[in-house]
């Protein structure tokens, strides 16, 4: 199993001297999900942000083994221009990203029931979340990082994403996924990600936690973040 | 690169929309054709206009770096410099859309004026506006391309300011936004003068170079001497092109792609006040 992402993250917002991170360890594996759990504003989304290489660490205490073109991010809202419809988010990502798979995308996006000459404004939250998702994962590489894929998506669609998560899978490929629904992700994900404040992020194996702990993953993760 | 041009370019349908229908208007109702003050109202019209339509596109992708627009460029395998590219084309577009139209509408007057009346038009002092093509000679043309140029140059060193202040000087942390900025223009501008005060000097020690010859000097001399208030020397545009190269390194050696989320900043309670 390669190592994809090892060392220490340190990350300061100098604006508002402002520490998020100040030397947490953290490593990501290839051929793991993992979620990545913890409680509201204690840096989930500046994590994988910094993952993701959107934006920089502090210090350059992070190795990286991953081409920044292997990387694929779902940041937490879509972003599209006021007069956009779908056909022209798709060849803006296919003229942007040489990887950017359309025929995947526009497939995805049938089934999810997407009209692609609708404007992306007119769109519901949950159909945007989709949308996002499935350009996140249009992309070939090699590690996913999808911050909140869930808010507003309906039960269906939820199985739907999973399902994609599951085909897409193999042994190269690796899957961060933020989330507060723990549950959702518990069947897929294999480890466990706890962001508990600026110098721990705990990693837990799921398998390991359903043996021993004898208790379900959600309440294992309530259990360490009330500590 | 083609197909992100045009998806730019729609961003900017309505405001070409709206210009145009303004420049329409105006030339509707300016219509005393045998009148010289028509031509200097109608020039100084377009160029007001075209000079908004360009401002306001240099002003929405310099700001695209600091709103949520930047994360449509985030996972990218393009290099940096086409963006820069594209956007800068699609500003140039914009403006020369805009004097076409503008100067399509002036010429069709001044057409008819001379085809009516050439005695009067040759007399008048309409042949040597900027904008006016009709009765000049082909060489007098580069008088509105010295304008255009002149516009895009500084586009293109706005475009540059923003770009290294955004992306390289963030490095510099503990120094405010403020002596960033300064320092970005400083350097892109105090390059360029340096550019052009070595081409000076190389002309003083060997005259034959000719460097600093505007080749259209003499056209723009006698009719427009405004044209000629150009700090950016045109021969040293050149250093253009390797300036923003080794900004576009620098960023990348640095790996600040795209630092989105500083407004993010206040959203940590959790977090620590650093100690300088």
């Amino acid at each position: 199993m390669k190592t994809f992402i090892q060392g220490q993250i340190y990350k300061t917002y100098w604006d508002t001297n402002t520490t998020v991170f100040y030397g947490a360890d953290i490593e990501i594996k290839s051929g793991e999900i993992y979620i990545v759990a913890g409680r509201n504003s204690v840096g989930k989304s500046t994590l994988l942000r910094i993952l993701s290489l959107s934006e920089p660490g502090d210090q350059n205490t992070l190795t990286f083994q991953i081409d920044e073109k292997d990387i694929s991010f779902m940041p937490t809202n879509l972003n599209y221009y006021p007069y956009m419809k779908i056909s022209d988010l798709l060849q803006f990502h296919q003229s942007l990203n040489k990887r950017f798979n359309l025929a995947f995308a526009k497939e995805k996006i049938f089934e999810f029931d997407i009209r692609r000459n609708i404007k992306i404004k007119n769109l519901s939250e949950g159909k945007k979340k989709i949308l996002s998702y499935i350009m996140c994962l249009s992309i070939d590489a090699k590690l996913y990082i999808l911050d909140e894929p869930f808010p507003y998506v309906d039960l269906i669609y939820d199985e739907n994403f999973r399902k994609m998560i599951i085909n897409l899978y193999d042994e190269d490929k690796t899957f961060i996924i933020a989330t507060h629904q723990i549950n959702e992700f518990e069947k897929v994900a294999s480890q466990c990600l706890i962001v508990k404040n600026r110098e721990i992020i705990e990693s837990y194996d799921i398998e390991k936690i359903r043996t021993d702990e004898e208790i379900s993953l959600e309440e294992f993760v309530k259990e360490r973040m009330r500590l | 690169m083609k197909n992100l041009f045009i998806l730019e370019l729609k961003r900017f349908r309505i405001i070409l929309l709206i210009s145009m229908l303004i420049l329409l208007t105006f030339s509707f109702f300016n219509k005393n054709i045998y009148q010289e003050t028509t031509y200097q109202n109608e020039q100084l019209f377009i160029e007001i206009i075209m000079i908004l339509v360009v401002s306001i596109s240099t002003f929405m992708f310099v700001s695209d770096s600091f709103t949520d627009y930047q994360f449509l460029y985030a996972k990218r395998t393009i290099p940096n410099l086409k963006i820069f590219f594209t956007r800068f084309l699609v500003i140039v577009f914009n403006g020369l859309f805009i004097f076409i139209i503008g100067a399509f509408f002036i010429n069709i007057k001044a057409f008819i004026f001379k085809i009516n009346d050439p005695i009067l038009f040759l007399i008048s002092d309409i042949p040597n506006y900027a904008f006016i093509l009709v009765g000049k000679l082909w060489i007098e043309w580069l008088t509105p391309v010295t304008f255009m140029l002149n516009i895009f140059i500084y586009v293109f060193l706005i475009l540059m300011i923003a770009l290294r202040f955004r992306y390289f000087s963030c490095l510099y942390k503990d120094q405010s936004k403020f002596f960033n900025l300064v320092e970005c223009v400083l350097v892109i501008l105090l390059t360029h003068v340096l550019i052009r005060l070595t081409l000076y000097g190389l002309e003083q020690l060997i005259p034959i170079l000719n460097l600093n010859n505007y080749n259209y000097t003499t056209i723009l001399k006698n009719y427009y001497p405004i044209y000629m208030i150009n700090p950016l020397f045109i021969p040293s545009l050149l250093i253009y092109p390797i300036l923003l190269y080794s900004n576009v390194q620098q960023i990348k050696a640095y790996y600040v792609l795209l630092d989105y989320y500083d407004a993010s900043y206040n959203m940590y309670p959790n977090s620590l006040t650093v100690q300088k």
